[in-house]
């Protein structure tokens, strides 16, 4: 049903989308100039403006708490604190810092658009799939309703039969060809499943899935050890309960060993529920919950074993305390 | 020893933490204290090393502040991403009405 143009211009669109997140994020001083047009076109940043970008005050902060005296006021500063204080007592940053906050920003957007193109890649060749499978089913249909207007009742009474299944009218199929294409279009929509919601679920599993992986590899490029690493799932307030289940001891992060959560699959796809298992990937089909590397310096006692909660090391809020 | 350097000097000058580094590495393989190399060679560029405090025992956290921002920019991308792909897929189903009707004519 999509042509290769299609697929070709949503991939487009899932790397355009990412761009504008770029920008969103990490600044349009961060980005080229195409992307920031790209974002003024989609209507997310008014080009009369300077746009604030969420994340250009992380480096900065995370910079001056390690260089703060007062370790114990560093552990209790949040963001917004750190930027009332400097909103009440302005210090300029020296070229070498915003040269250094520049150059972190800058490789972080690139960054997002790395992922975009990856997301891109692998969502399209799961749409493709899909469409094809789709394609299969909208064949059969096609085929039927040649029939039953050649006056086969039987696939006739198919089509009404599958319309009814899925909320249609009694009458529905009598009426469907006295409408536009575009009415049409939806009807078939319905006949075959709800195409809209596939792709939907196609697009948040395949993002929590790029964007894990994509995390994964570049701990392991700058890992003495890949065995070494360990990572905990940032899981969402309305999370499932099975990411509950897998990924937190009484609202505390689990901490796994990385290899051993790649070790039991990509993902959970193909297997049966009772099968699944926790994985680096998406554990279920709309999973959005994130892999956070746990930083390395942290230390670990010797007695922690992998899937362990340790409150004392990781609380519920993602601090480390 | 004297260095006389022939590369490009504009890469050179856009590099300069990883030409200093290399040099160093040499130095360092030849029995020369790191640091004071760096200081030496920083000193005769006419620039100075400054030692800065770090938290010797620093806490690490992840910044949870800044969680619902960056979810809400994602969503409203991710809402926009999805009208457009919308778009592409109802052109296509319009499309194959289109051609359902021709064959029904």
């Amino acid at each position: 049903m999509l042509t290769p143009s299609d697929i070709e211009e949503i991939k487009k669109l899932i790397e355009g989308s990412h761009n504008v997140l770029a920008v969103l994020l990490y600044g349009p001083a961060s980005v080229p100039a195409a992307w920031l047009n790209e974002a003024i076109s989609q209507g997310f940043v008014d080009p009369t403006k300077t746009p604030d970008a969420i994340l250009q005050d992380l480096y900065a902060f995370g910079t001056y708490m390690a260089h703060l005296n007062d370790p114990a006021a560093a552990a209790v500063t949040s963001l917004a604190g750190f930027l009332k204080i400097i909103e009440a007592n302005p210090v300029p940053q020296t070229p070498v810092e915003a040269h250094a906050a520049q150059i972190a920003a800058t490789r972080a957007a690139a960054n997002v658009r790395g992922l975009g193109t990856r997301m891109g890649s692998s969502a399209g060749t799961r749409i493709g799939t899909a469409s094809a499978a789709h394609a299969t089913r909208y064949r059969a249909l096609i085929r039927d309703i040649l029939a039953a207007r050649s006056g086969d009742k039987a696939a006739e009474a198919r089509i009404q039969a599958e319309g009814v299944r899925q909320g249609q009218e009694e009458d529905f199929f009598r009426g469907m060809f006295r409408k536009t294409a575009k009415e049409m279009a939806s009807d078939l929509g319905h006949l075959t499943g709800d195409w809209e919601r596939d792709l939907l679920r196609i697009m948040q599993t395949e993002s929590t899935q790029t964007l894990n992986e994509a995390m994964a590899e570049r701990w392991k490029e700058d890992a003495v050890d890949p065995d070494d690493i360990l990572v905990y799932r940032s899981v969402r307030p309305d999370a499932c309960s099975a990411c509950k289940g897998f990924y937190l001891d009484g609202g505390n992060p689990r901490i796994f060993r990385l290899s051993m959560l790649e070790a039991n699959g990509s993902s959970n796809a193909g297997r049966r529920r009772s099968d699944w298992l926790p994985v680096n990937g998406a554990t279920h089909p709309w999973c959005s919950c994130v892999t956070v590397r746990l930083s390395r310096f942290v230390g670990i006692p010797g007695s922690w074993k992998h899937g362990q909660a340790l409150p004392k090391v990781l609380g519920p809020k993602g601090y480390i305390t | 020893m004297k260095l006389r350097v022939e590369g490009d000097a504009g890469s050179l000058a856009r590099n300069p933490g990883a030409a200093l580094d290399a040099l160093a590495d040499v130095a360092v393989a030849d029995g020369a204290d790191r640091e004071e190399w760096l200081a030496k060679a920083l000193s005769a560029a006419g620039g100075a090393t400054k030692r800065v405090h770090v938290n010797g025992d620093p806490r690490f956290r992840i910044v949870k502040d800044l969680e619902p921002g960056v979810l809400r920019v994602h969503a409203a991308v991710m809402k926009k991403l999805m009208e457009d792909i919308g778009g592409v897929l109802d052109r296509a189903a319009e499309r194959e009405a289109g051609r359902l009707k021709d064959l029904l004519r």
